[in-house]
């Protein structure tokens, strides 16, 4: 089976900020989100696999094949809709058939009616949400077998959010399919991804199985003296306030072996993040 | 790369629109004898002309760059469907210049045809070489640097024109090479001068396509 991405020492460096080297992969049949902090490279890492941003060095293969050669497949939703206002999605069908060779018009408006989104009405009178439907409709209607997701879903009501989320369940049913989701939004990828990657200052500080990942990190809580008895590389990283002092754990079922008297709880990725951003490595 | 084309148009649709509307006055106005056909020619070729600035704000307004990178169109066609663009456009004044000189020419007004013609040449040829100019300069500084840097440059070539054709004494040579022409019964050549002044202006946007896209494949998106 074709990985849907690979990337290899990807670097790309400005002046006050270098991605990389990025390592990461999807296989096909899943679905991986791209997590971490503003500014962590996300959006970078996203546009040098588009070919929108040239990297220094490293290589982009989409679907088994270079980049460039890969557009056709890939479809893409952006964290805005990215078409004029006064169009109309049938001029969007109208352009956009002549761009891609696999265009199917008769998907594209089987996927308005299915968002609910008029044919006839300007684009300017859509509302976010309305918009971001209609790039996820653009972006599946030339039947792609990628999808590169930038805050698809930001800004999104949580019903809207379900709604998509379940197309992209749907989408990946075909393990020929992939998708790679940047999100803010940590609880659409705990649903939703088969894979996590966390990008922490330009670099991927996290990846993996998103399930084994949950499974296996965990929130330490403890008194403040509980913490000396504890070895430095059992912890990724504390956070200690007036009231309580916190450690994320990296195995959990280790760390409770080894610790019987402390408590180790479940963590999700928000947690995991702010660990990773907020708190301090030991 | 048409339907990076037929973006523009839609794109340009209500202004389009708009300018049909201006057209219909013209023109009504023209056969009326308030404005010269010169004139109405001349301000469609510049309109014309004007319409990549356009296309480019809409690009930029929709942020539609990064997106338009994502598609598989190559960065090159990509420049190409601008250049067709303004081609169409410039196109569409000339069948408009060639039919008012036609009707002219019906009408058996032969000096209303050479001056419209005329006119209509050189706003064609002016508006090809401007787009000539500017587009590279788009490509690299963006619409709204590239509008200040332009018309910098604009006024600081017909200052330079200016000081040099004042030493020639204005124009007067032209209107003499002329009058040499049509002494020697030359006049198919005098006839045909607008004609090649806007081939020569047309063809200088090849090496300016050449150049937009050699400055918009290494272009950060």
């Amino acid at each position: 089976m074709t990985n849907s991405i690979e990337i290899r020492g990807l670097v790309k460096e400005y002046q006050d900020f270098t991605l990389g080297p990025i390592d990461l992969t999807l296989p096909g049949g899943a679905i991986l989100g791209l997590i971490g902090e503003n500014g962590a490279g996300k959006t970078t890492l996203m546009r040098c696999m588009l070919g929108v941003t040239v990297p220094n060095a490293g290589t982009v293969s989409l679907l088994g094949r270079p980049r460039e050669e890969a557009k056709a497949d890939v479809g893409v939703v952006m964290d805005d809709c990215f078409f004029y206002e006064q169009l109309r999605p049938k001029d969007v069908d109208a352009v956009l058939r002549r761009v891609y060779p696999t265009w199917d018009g008769g998907l594209f408006r089987e996927y308005l009616d299915k968002f609910a989104l008029p044919e006839k009405k300007l684009i300017k009178e859509f509302s976010r949400g309305m918009r971001m439907k209609l790039s996820l409709a653009s972006a599946l209607a030339h039947r792609p077998r990628l999808l590169l997701l930038d805050e698809a879903t930001a800004g999104l009501d949580p019903v809207v959010r379900d709604e998509i989320l379940d197309e992209f369940l749907g989408f990946v049913s075909d393990e020929d399919h992939g998708i790679l989701i940047s999100s803010h939004i940590t609880s659409d990828l705990e649903k939703a991804a088969d894979y996590i990657a966390y990008l922490h200052h330009g670099k991927i500080a996290l990846s993996g199985e998103k399930d084994r990942l949950l499974e296996s990190y965990g929130r330490l809580a403890c008194a403040r003296e509980d913490l000396a008895a504890i070895d430095k590389d059992d912890l990724v990283a504390v956070r200690r306030s007036q009231y309580a002092t916190e450690g994320l754990v990296r195995d959990r079922e280790a760390f409770a072996r080894k610790y019987p008297g402390l408590t180790v709880e479940p963590v999700s990725l928000d947690e995991i993040m702010v660990f990773m951003e907020k708190g301090e490595r030991l | 790369m048409t339907g990076l084309v037929l973006k523009d148009f839609l794109g340009l649709r209500k202004v389009l629109k708009s300018y049909l509307i201006v057209l219909v006055i013209y023109v009504a106005l023209t056969v009326f004898g308030v404005w010269s056909p010169a004139f109405t020619t001349g301000f469609f070729a510049v309109m014309a002309a004007m319409m990549p600035f356009t296309c480019f704000n809409l690009d930029y307004t929709a942020k539609w760059e990064p997106y338009g990178a994502a598609l598989p169109v190559s960065r090159n066609k990509t420049v190409a469907a601008r250049y067709l663009t303004l081609l169409i456009m410039l196109g569409a004044v000339a069948v408009l210049e060639l039919a008012t000189a036609g009707a002219f020419w019906l009408a058996g007004d032969r000096e209303e045809t050479l001056s419209s013609l005329v006119a209509g040449c050189l706003c064609l040829g002016m508006g090809a070489v401007l787009n000539a100019i500017i587009l590279p300069l788009i490509y690299k500084f963006g619409a709204e640097r590239a509008r200040v840097i332009f018309y910098a440059a604009f006024l600081g070539l017909i200052g330079l024109a200016v000081l040099w054709l004042a030493p020639l004494g204005g124009l007067e040579w032209l209107m003499d090479a002329f009058a040499w022409l049509e002494a020697r019964d030359m006049m198919g050549l005098l006839a045909a001068l607008p004609f090649l002044f806007v081939a020569v202006c047309f063809l200088l946007l090849a090496p300016s396509y050449f150049i937009s896209c050699a400055i918009y494949r290494r272009k950060e998106l």
